[in-house]
């Protein structure tokens, strides 16, 4: 595991060399999403844990390699699992928590337009 | 021997509330003088005898008194004096008597705060001893901060290094003032549903309350997202993580719960939910403080796991809460109050307020207990992180900012769409211009940046307009309209400070070694030398670089590494320069041999108006505050 994170790191660096800024803001952005398996909670882009670096580093690798981003998430999520997504995908296990928040401000609305009728 | 004149206080305390708590609600109407007088006192020296509880640990700690279990456990002789004292509340034990103290001095304050209204006041000391029980009860059975050693160790473990700092040592009396302030709210709706008498006399006491404890929650926010700026070392101030969000909920409860009050105050009406609010925002704190003291999300905030303490944690909060939605649910009926506004009015804004506050609440809380929900249920792990709030909180708040522009201007009987406009024009003028602008800048960039910079300047310039009319008008500013206008302020600068931090932040990562130059943000920093220095109870590496702009020196900058032997635990810190609003930080990383250093440097532009805000908004808080104790003493 650990020869594999260094080897990904290398790759990593050989292309960050020419690496163009929009793929690293991409790659940043992405980060932003997935969380630090070995921190407490933080994603890896807020974090300075190793395997944090060299997980920042692979999908800058795959972002060059042409993958796009639902492939680096499934690679992510088979190799450490569904916890590493911070953005809880949308599927009936997670209806409740996307829907509530967006059904009760309809509801709000409602209630206010036929408050103020 | 001190610890058992500690454990003594708190049983005697303990004693004293249940008295309070069994004698006291057996009282009827025709309650003599004498009788209410005796009641105030017991509530009085209950909260001195915990007081004393409270100061015979502190003694403790001080003398780093070893024979004492949690002293051994979170303190040592080489930890510097100032966080010996911290680190009387910087552990379980400690925190949860930090609590009750907070508790009781808030009982005793209210107990001797003069009130004609007599057996309503007995009532709120009923419900205040109850919880105050339920805490003593929680402390002396399962979290005794008075536990002895059978053998004395030699030292102590020392306090958790990264709760070595200043704002932290702060952060939880003061968060705990704005908690268990909010207790009183819970206590007045209870009396007020007892005597089924919820009327604008209530809110008009009640608030006051409210306020000094909304300007502590805030204050107390305020600091845990500053210290976690410069001392996590990667230069955030909001994690959404599970302990955050534990403050951020009765925040923003209270925050609904204080506009919702006014509603009661001016018109008589809005009762159901505004005496709901005052129910749940209490109900919030107890969740938060379970939350946090359970480690049942385990985060860097939580210190230890015990179930039986989180288990204990529970039934008391589902108690406290059962009992009071119990009382709400059978006494509602008499909260019924017809309720008149316009979309554009003052109490047409207030109502919309509330409600999306409300609505941003169970959001957070949604989100923040959905993993934990989930895996109890399905067996299913997953995570419920930044991204996800940022698309249902941000733009569900999102409203709740344009309308508080308009709040400024809008009066209590309501205006013409006309007169309104008239009023904001200016407002909306500055804020097209602004959205113009950061849209041309940007390229059209991320419509978030551009939403949110213009409802920010929408809300500052607005406000300032109401502040500027309301001043032409009657020649002075009424403190009351200050402290909203200071506190709506403060969000605006909050949200203009988050937004230009977010869009417009730099960073870069180097490996660097002495005499490196390294360019970010139109500054030049040179690198001169890392360096091995020891502290009272660390070692430090610690790198000193020089800062120039325009080939001007600006200052020496030195980022820090700690390495805490006792703990075995590396912390960073940070070294930052502020130049106006924004801030050149930096972070010292890991040793890559050879004389060279990882390090990150970051710009963080504007990022200062989030804590200038912070304060516009406690201070508003505390403005509004003094007012009413003005008028009090008017009356």
């Amino acid at each position: 595991m650990r020869i594999l994170n260094i080897m990904m790191l290398f790759i990593g660096l050989s292309y960050n060399a020419n690496a163009d800024e929009k793929l690293e803001l991409h790659a940043r952005q992405l980060a932003l999403q997935i969380r630090c398996p070995v921190c407490q909670g933080q994603s890896i882009e807020d974090s300075n844990a190793p395997l944090a670096i060299a997980l920042k580093t692979f999908i800058l690798a795959q972002l060059n390699a042409g993958q796009n981003e639902a492939q680096i998430f499934n690679e992510l999520k088979r190799q450490y699992g569904t916890r590493i997504l911070l953005n809880p995908p949308f599927q009936p296990a997670t209806y409740l928590l996307w829907l509530t928040p967006f059904s009760l401000a309809v509801l709000i609305v409602f209630f206010l337009m036929r408050f103020f009728k | 021997m001190i610890a058992n004149l500690g454990y003594i206080c708190l049983l005697l305390s303990a004693g004293l509330t249940a008295i309070i708590a069994i004698w006291a609600p057996l009282q009827n109407p025709k309650i003599t003088p004498h009788k209410i007088a005796i009641i105030e006192s017991l509530s009085v020296v209950q909260a001195i005898l915990v007081l004393t509880a409270f100061l015979v640990l502190v003694y403790a700690y001080s003398i780093s008194d070893f024979s004492i279990m949690s002293v051994a456990l979170n303190s040592h002789t080489s930890t510097p004096f100032f966080y010996k004292i911290s680190s009387v509340w910087g552990n379980h034990e400690g925190s949860m008597l930090l609590w009750l103290l907070v508790l009781s001095g808030f009982t005793a304050v209210f107990a001797v705060s003069t009130m004609q209204q007599r057996l309503f006041k007995i009532r709120v000391l009923t419900s205040q001893a109850w919880i105050g029980l339920g805490f003593h009860l929680f402390i002396l059975l399962i979290s005794n901060p008075f536990i002895k050693f059978e053998t004395i160790p030699l030292n102590g473990r020392g306090l958790n290094p990264i709760l070595q700092d200043p704002a932290l040592a702060f952060h939880p009396p003061i968060l705990y003032i704005g908690y268990v302030g909010l207790s009183i709210a819970f206590s007045f709706a209870m009396a007020g549903l007892w005597q089924k008498n919820i009327d604008q006399v209530w809110a008009k006491l009640l608030k006051p309350w409210c306020l000094i404890a909304w300007s502590f929650l805030t204050f107390g926010v305020t600091l845990g997202s500053l210290w976690a700026y410069y001392e996590l070392g990667w230069g955030g101030w909001w994690f959404w993580d599970p302990v955050e969000n534990a403050a951020l909920m009765p925040w923003l409860l209270a925050t609904a719960l204080i506009h919702s009050l006014s509603l009661i105050e001016k018109q008589n009406a809005f009762k159901l939910l505004t005496t709901f609010l005052a129910i749940m925002s209490f109900g919030f704190s107890l969740i938060g403080t379970f939350l946090v003291r359970s480690g049942i999300l385990t985060s860097i905030h939580s210190f230890a796991v015990a179930p039986a303490r989180g288990q204990f944690l529970l039934l008391l909060i589902m108690l406290i809460l059962g009992y009071g939605l119990t009382l709400f649910l059978i006494q509602a009926r008499f909260l019924k109050s017809p309720i008149f506004a316009t979309p554009l009015s003052l109490p047409g804004t207030l109502i919309f307020s509330t409600l999306i506050l409300s609505l941003l609440t169970a959001t957070v809380f949604l989100g923040t207990l959905y993993p934990l929900l989930l895996e109890s249920i399905t067996g299913q792990q997953l995570s419920v992180g930044a991204p996800y709030f940022n698309q249902t909180f941000v733009p569900l708040a999102f409203p709740l900012i344009v309308v508080m522009g308009f709040a400024s201007q809008l009066s209590w009987q309501g205006d013409t769409l006309y007169a309104i406009s008239r009023k904001l024009q200016i407002a909306f003028i500055t804020t097209m211009i602004t959205a113009l602008i950061v849209g041309y800048w940007q390229k059209g960039g991320p419509i978030l940046s551009i939403a949110s910079l213009s409802a920010a300047i929408w809300l500052f310039i607005a406000t300032l307009s109401g502040v500027w009319d309301t001043f032409k008008e009657v020649k002075y500013l009424p403190l009351t309209y200050t402290g909203m206008a200071t506190a709506h302020i403060g969000i605006a600068l909050v949200i203009m400070g988050m937004t230009v931090d977010i869009f417009w932040k730099t960073e870069k990562t180097q490996i660097v070694s002495p005499g490196d130059q390294i360019e970010i943000a139109g500054y030049t920093l040179i690198l001169k030398k890392v360096s091995l220095m020891p502290g009272q109870n660390y070692q430090a590496e610690k790198a000193i670089l020089h800062l120039f702009k325009d080939g001007q020196f600006q200052g020496i900058l030195n980022p820090e590494k700690r390495y805490y032997p006792l703990h075995q635990v590396i912390a960073t810190e940070t070294s930052i320069k502020t130049r106006k609003f924004s801030d050149l930080y930096i972070a010292l990383g890991e040793f890559q041999g050879c004389n060279r250093w990882s390090m990150r440097f970051y710009w963080h532009p504007m990022v200062n108006l989030i804590w200038l805000g912070g304060a516009f908004c406690t201070l508003g808080g505390l403005l509004a505050f003094v007012s009413r104790l003005r008028r009090k003493v008017a009356v």
